[in-house]
């Protein structure tokens, strides 16, 4: 994203659409500032600037990459999936992605508001890939991996910033409580935030699995989340 | 995506915030809000009486997953009543698609046991991890984080409740210069204009401190 300063009247109105605080005021102009810039294209779809000085950028590999994460109204060509993830536990009553026994997780790297570098996505990804985990195939950040054991991203593609990103994955009972020991450790050297989802198929006795082991763990959830109703006919019986 | 899942706030001001997001994997495509209108009636009529946000020509976007195709709509009910209501419709349609409620699990669990309906699936949020000292302010986080994308920037909340302050713009006209931001329909207006109405009210209160503590 680009200002055009032919156009711009120094007005100031994009300033704060910006999610990446990356507009800002040189002298009687606005100006994006490239490195921060997410190429969300807020500040252009919000239709803020009277004079349509906001302009995209043609966006080369891998800086697309800013746009196809943090806009999430294009698709990824390797998934045909739009957004930052995939429907993860929406539809499990229909593709039993997560089965009794097993944990998913979603971290939303970046998430809320702060952004992120795929350098940081990386650190998560090889800290939880060492308890060992299962990453989900349709998940985009998965298709940048160029190892999906070890979590390893990509080379060229670490300094692109993104608003967010999710790593999906999932792994056993058994090893749950040391993916979120693996989370908490690895909080402390990124240099973002990030949220995170726990998974968990109910029992038909309407017991959740999970919830006993967080408690039992003494780790916080929140008092609200997620609940698939089970109304979604199963691919297979 | 992770839409609804890390919705802040506090239990009081989280019973007025139920999103509803519906997923098939066999829809054909093509779908716009007409034909949801025609399919369901009465749903749509629930949703537009109750005001709060129906982001179906937004949200009804058509996801080519190579096969099966995949769609969704989402919206947002204020209470449980009107939530029970719709939810009963759902399964008395059997559309085979797969429907995902989020809120308090124990007001959404409620709902459930009346129709004797039980949790297939369920996703916990176990919060933010990290360099927490980034984040904007928690009364700004429990706006932005209705947007299933987090499009709404913290800054913009603070701009438009400094122009509320100063008399520029209304509560409601604010919330829809914020709600223009959310493309997947679950950014809740009703519960946005109460808690920039207490926004508005803690930032320009004397007894609140420009670092966002409380005295």
């Amino acid at each position: 994203m680009r200002i055009n300063l032919e156009k711009c009247i120094g007005c100031m109105e994009c300033i704060p659409y910006c999610p990446a605080r990356a507009i800002i005021a040189t002298g009687s102009k606005c100006a994006v500032d490239e490195q921060r810039c997410f190429e969300c294209y807020t500040c252009l779809t919000s239709g803020i600037c009277p004079v349509d000085a906001l302009e995209k950028v043609p966006l080369k590999w891998p800086r697309i990459l800013r746009h196809i994460f943090s806009s999430v109204t294009m698709a990824h060509k390797w998934t045909g999936i739009d957004g930052r993830g995939t429907a993860e536990m929406k539809t499990n009553d229909v593709t039993g992605r997560y089965r009794h026994g097993e944990v998913g997780f979603t971290v939303d790297v970046g998430r809320p508001g702060v952004g992120t570098t795929f350098e940081d996505v990386e650190k998560i990804s090889l800290a939880v890939a060492k308890v060992g985990v299962e990453f989900e195939q349709m998940n985009p950040v998965t298709k940048l991996m160029t190892d999906k054991t070890t979590g390893k991203l990509r080379d060229d593609i670490k300094r692109e910033r993104l608003l967010s990103c999710i790593l999906e994955f999932k792994t056993k009972d058994s090893k749950a409580v040391s993916v979120i020991n693996a989370l908490m450790d690895v909080s402390k050297s990124v240099n973002t935030v990030f949220s995170v989802g726990c998974i968990s198929r109910c029992r038909p006795d309407g017991t959740i699995p999970v919830k006993t082991m967080l408690e039992e763990a003494g780790i916080f959830y929140r008092p609200n989340g997620k609940i698939n109703i089970g109304l979604g006919r199963p691919l297979a019986p | 995506m992770t839409h609804t899942l890390h919705r802040q706030g506090s239990v009081d001001s989280l019973k007025e915030d139920y999103p509803v997001l519906i997923i098939g994997t066999d829809v054909p495509l093509g779908r716009h809000r007409m034909r949801f209108r025609r399919k369901f009636p009465r749903i749509y009529a629930i949703v537009k009486r109750t005001f709060l946000y129906f982001g179906i020509p937004k949200m009804l976007r058509i996801i080519k997953r190579t096969k099966p195709v995949v769609a969704h709509g989402g919206l947002v009910f204020n209470n449980k009543k009107e939530l029970t209501s719709y939810l009963k419709e759902l399964k008395e349609r059997n559309t085979g698609k797969s429907v995902v409620v989020s809120g308090l699990f124990d007001e959404v669990n409620d709902c459930l046991k009346e129709l004797n309906l039980s949790p297939h699936t369920v996703q916990f949020s176990l919060g933010i991890f990290g360099k927490k000292e980034l984040l904007p302010k928690g009364e700004i986080l429990e706006i932005t984080t209705m947007c299933g994308h987090h499009m709404i920037s913290p800054n913009l909340v603070e701009k438009l409740a400094n122009d509320i302050e100063n008399g520029k713009i209304s509560h409601e006209d604010a919330v829809r210069v914020m709600s223009k931001q959310c493309v997947c329909g679950v950014f809740n207006k009703g519960r946005a204009c109460k808690l920039t109405e207490a926004l508005v009210n803690r930032l320009y209160s004397l007894s609140y401190s420009k670092t966002g503590t409380a005295y």
